[in-house]
């Protein structure tokens, strides 16, 4: 189905090549995993198997490429016909406003009949189990839908190779095991799916094959027909060199947040809602937040975990109720010079022309002169962005943007860090490089809220957790 | 512009009349509108307006909007006439003979100012009763429906998806820039001009670009906009009451032309009394 | 090379997200500034020239003012409901010619040539339009020449805040390769 015979890849313009020596073969209905840290050449493989290599992309391609048993290059409308992509971002994918449309739109593109179009957007929406929110509108979908909603749109132009660039970076644990129970699902009809992802654990049972790159080459390819791939991995004695995620992942066992006995913040008996959809989100509802500890929120989709960010950082005010803290209620506008809330969407909280101003603007104007500029390369240092000051924030890799968003937000020095899914979409070495300075943070006195689906994340730092919902 | 996308959350129900009908009379009726100027005709077209708008049975936002825009126009009727005071204020002071006709201007907004507003409402009406009726997936459909070549066909259905986006992102970087310490206002454009457009602007322009190469990938990976012309699924029904209602449009309008002409006649050269 | 036809899907694609991000900014900056003000006026119409200016140096195709022209104002229609289409040859035209502009001064692919042919389009817009305006209140000629007043504010928002900004934005996402080069 799929084969790579020595493979190399150079960008254009570059001299040394971004894939070397790429050797896979892989059967109709079979499953491989690559992976590898950040910038190890995994996307410029996919953009192979896409067609984009060397259809938009030119360079020189060595070595030869079969797929469904064209022997690459071919154009890229061949190659589409048969391989279906799930881009990293489901956000960014959909071009309709509502899912049925969505599923239908390139059946529409390929002047399918209307008939036949009808048919085969239900049955699409039947595999996936989203024939209830086909109506619904895609603002108003959880991830796990919209990724659903991607499957189904792919599944709809029947493809003979499913593509996922890093299907559970944004999925809670209960929307990646049904993402599993969904690959399950298309390999027993013979979809060949190549799936690349730094999180590990959830494949268990998935997986044919395995590869796993560094700086562009092969360091790890299981063997056939020698157990479960990830079992081999997990065995293998360099693991812990390639910056890899955990093969095993358990959810951590945490203590209730009212087993602390320092607190920060009191919320006493708050009722929220939305003034838009006047859905209730709290009604007299209160909880302590533990002081110099990460607190986890647990809760389900639309618990409110994200709005008691929002509440604690004065972006919404309660109905009802008191927010106290450090035993006084105080105004937003106090509130928000001691917090730092890292929000989930980077590129909308970088502004600046270089790294080092991004962090320079992000002090409170408490320090003078040099003391500014050498806490701001303090950061730099620590968050492994030497190199990089004099770099555009938005020309970063995602890793990059991630840790700088984090430095410029404990520039700011605050009592309390909020973090919502700080990780997502990162390797293990980034994450690490995350959990070690929310811990570091910690230490120091601070108090951090994590609102994460990442359980590494969770099982790296967290002490407490908060309940919210039932 | 909100009262267009106020609804895409809703489910997609086609209530009376066609889209494309909706569309045909707000054409009609200010191609209509802007040839009129005596105020019979005018007060006529407003009033089968409403008659169309009211079956939408939005009467309260109805009045909501008839209320901004009297207050509008008592602002900007203000604005001009202050304007025109104070050049002429200014012109008197230096002597100049030009200070009477500033004079005049001023005098003749308010004299004059009723019919370019009562134009205004036929226009408003049907706009309500589109924006009422409106929803960007049968919109969309419409779009497809209407035979567009896909080189119009294609941005508009980007656009209907990513207006309501663009409204998200504006209102996250609003408070991305809060918690930073900074907020974008209106003392923040005068106090700090450059910092204000660098805050909102370069996030919004770079998320633009990301989205588009993303977009554009995804597309092109489902072969979108390869062929001329989309399959349509669902197509819409254009029935007897759309047929009516626009033949009732259409005489209703020429009616109108009929009526101002006979008003004028002998033909007078028309323009400012 | 993938799509035979010369407005490729993603062409159409940002011309069709830029009209949109137009429109919802400076809905934004109207409901930040409030309606009638000078500095209102100039911010807006100059962040729709910067705006311009990024998306003509991120598409760099003959025509693509003209087909910028024609997606923006079948929207103001539709948000409008009219009125303005039958200023659409004369709006066309004036993409054409700005586009044109762009060719002869040296292509798409240089900036100050992107500049020139951005602020010819903006100043041939204003004028269609504010004929047409004298057309809808003609009754009026004390308003005729405020709103060419107002909309000479907005030029002069388009010279002096839209074309620096526009540069230097083309410029910093040029550098931060956001914008390809080639």
């Amino acid at each position: 189905m799929i084969s790579f015979k020595q493979v190399s890849y150079t960008y254009p313009f570059q001299e040394h090549p971004v894939l070397r020596n790429i050797n896979f073969e892989l059967n109709k209905g079979e499953a491989i995993l690559i992976t590898g840290p950040s910038g190890c050449g995994k996307s410029t493989l996919l953009r192979i198997l896409n067609g984009l290599i060397p259809n938009h992309f030119k360079g020189e391609l060595q070595g030869a490429v079969q797929l469904d048993g064209l022997n690459l290059p071919v154009p890229l409308d061949e190659v589409s016909q048969r391989v279906g992509v799930v881009l990293q971002n489901p956000d960014e994918q959909f071009m309709a406003t509502c899912v049925a449309d969505e599923v239908a739109l390139a059946l529409e593109w390929q002047q399918i009949p209307a008939e036949e179009i009808r048919r085969r957007v239900d049955e699409a929406l039947a595999a996936l189990k989203i024939e209830s929110i086909a109506e619904q509108s895609v603002f108003t979908l959880s991830q796990g839908e919209k990724q659903k909603t991607v499957l189904a749109a792919l599944l709809a132009c029947k493809p003979s190779v499913v593509v996922m660039d890093e299907p559970t970076a944004n999925l809670s644990p209960e929307a990646t095991e049904e993402l599993r129970e969904i690959c399950l699902m298309l390999k027993k009809q013979g979809i060949t799916l190549v799936i690349v992802d730094h999180r590990l654990y959830w494949l268990r049972g998935v997986l044919d094959r395995m590869l796993v790159l560094q700086d562009g080459a092969p360091v790890f390819q299981s063997d056939a027909g020698a157990g479960d791939p990830l079992d081999q991995l997990a065995a293998h004695p360099e693991l812990k060199a390639w910056g890899l995620r955990d093969v095993h992942v358990e959810r951590p066992e945490l203590k209730s947040n009212t087993e602390a006995e320092d607190f920060l913040i009191d919320v006493d008996r708050i009722s929220f809602r939305y003034p838009r959809t006047k859905k209730q989100i709290y009604s007299n509802w209160s909880m302590q937040l533990p002081s110099g500890a990460v607190t986890a929120v647990v809760g389900g989709n639309g618990a409110g975990k994200t709005t008691l960010a929002r509440l604690l950082t004065g972006l919404n005010k309660p109905q009802s109720g008191t927010l106290l803290f450090d035993g006084k209620p105080l105004k937003p506008r106090t509130i928000r010079a001691r917090t730092a809330f890292v929000m989930q969407q980077m590129e909308i909280q970088l502004y600046m022309r270089t790294v080092k101003d991004e962090l320079l603007f992000s002090d409170p104007k408490k320090r003078v002169g040099n003391a500014r500029s050498e806490t701001a390369e303090k950061w730099i240092r620590v968050f492994g962005l030497t190199g990089l000051e004099a770099r555009h924030p938005q020309s970063l890799s995602g890793g990059e943007r991630q840790r700088l968003v984090i430095a410029c937000a404990l520039m700011k020095e605050p009592d309390l860090l909020i973090l919502d899914e700080p990780t997502s979409g990162l390797d293990g070495l980034n994450m690490q490089i995350i959990a070690d300075q929310i811990s570091a943070f910690t230490r120091q006195g601070g108090t951090v809220l994590l609102i994460t689906h990442d359980l590494e994340l969770l099982q790296k730092t967290a002490a407490y957790k908060l309940t919210i919902g039932d | 512009m909100p009262g267009l996308f106020a609804n895409f959350e809703a489910a997609p129900v086609q209530d009376g009349l066609d889209i494309r009908t909706r569309i045909f009379i707000s054409f009609v009726c200010s191609c209509v509108a802007v040839y009129l100027d005596e105020v019979g005709p005018i007060v006529a077209l407003g009033v089968a307006s409403l008659v169309y708008v009211l079956p939408t049975q939005r009467i309260r936002l109805l009045l909501i909007v008839y209320l901004l825009v009297a207050l509008m126009t008592v602002l900007s009727l203000g604005t001009v006439w202050l304007f025109f005071g104070s050049v002429e204020w200014a012109l008197l002071k230096a002597g100049s003979d030009s200070a009477a006709m500033a004079g005049m201007f001023k005098t003749q907004i308010l004299a004059s100012c009723h019919i370019p507003f009562l134009r205004l409402i036929p226009s408003l009406n049907v706009l309500l009763a589109l924006s009422f009726s409106f929803h960007v997936q049968t919109f969309v459909n419409a779009m497809k429906m209407l035979h567009l070549p896909r080189i119009i066909f294609l941005p508009l259905m980007v656009f209907c998806r990513f207006v309501p986006e663009f409204i998200l992102n504006v209102r996250q970087l609003r408070e991305a820039v809060l918690l930073r310490g900074f907020s974008i206002s209106f003392g923040s454009i005068f106090i700090h001009p450059v910092q204000t457009l660098r805050l909102t602007l370069v996030p919004l322009v770079i998320r633009t670009l990301r989205m588009a190469d993303n977009l554009a990938v995804a597309a092109e990976m489902k072969r979108v906009g390869y062929v001329k012309r989309p399959t349509v699924v669902t197509p819409l029904k254009f029935g007897k009451a759309d047929w009516m209602v626009m033949a009732v449009a259409v005489l209703l309008g020429i009616g109108l032309v009929a009526w101002q002409v006979l008003i004028q006649e002998p033909p007078t050269m028309r323009g400012s009394a | 090379m993938r799509n035979k036809f010369y407005w490729n899907t993603e062409s159409l694609i940002v011309v069709g997200l830029f009209t949109a991000l137009n429109k919802v900014v400076s809905l934004l900056i109207a409901l930040i500034g409030g309606g009638m003000n000078p500095v209102t006026m100039m911010l807006k119409n100059g962040v729709a020239t910067a705006l311009l200016i990024v998306m003509v140096s991120r598409v760099r195709k003959f025509g693509v003012l003209a087909l910028y022209t024609l997606i923006a104002q079948v929207v103001s229609f539709l948000i409008a409901g009219g009125g303005l289409i039958t200023l659409l040859p004369a709006f066309l035209l004036a993409g054409l010619i700005s586009d044109s502009i762009i060719h002869w001064c040296g292509g798409y692919r240089k900036l100050s040539a992107v500049v020139f042919g951005v602020a010819m389009y903006d100043l041939l817009g204003r004028v269609i339009s504010l004929s047409w305006s004298f057309l809808t209140v003609r009754e009026n000629e004390g308003m005729f020449i405020f709103g060419a007043v107002v909309v000479g504010l907005g030029y002069l928002g388009c010279l002096l805040i839209g074309i620096p900004c526009g540069i230097k934005f083309t410029k910093e996402l040029r550098h931060a390769g956001i914008i390809r080069e080639l």
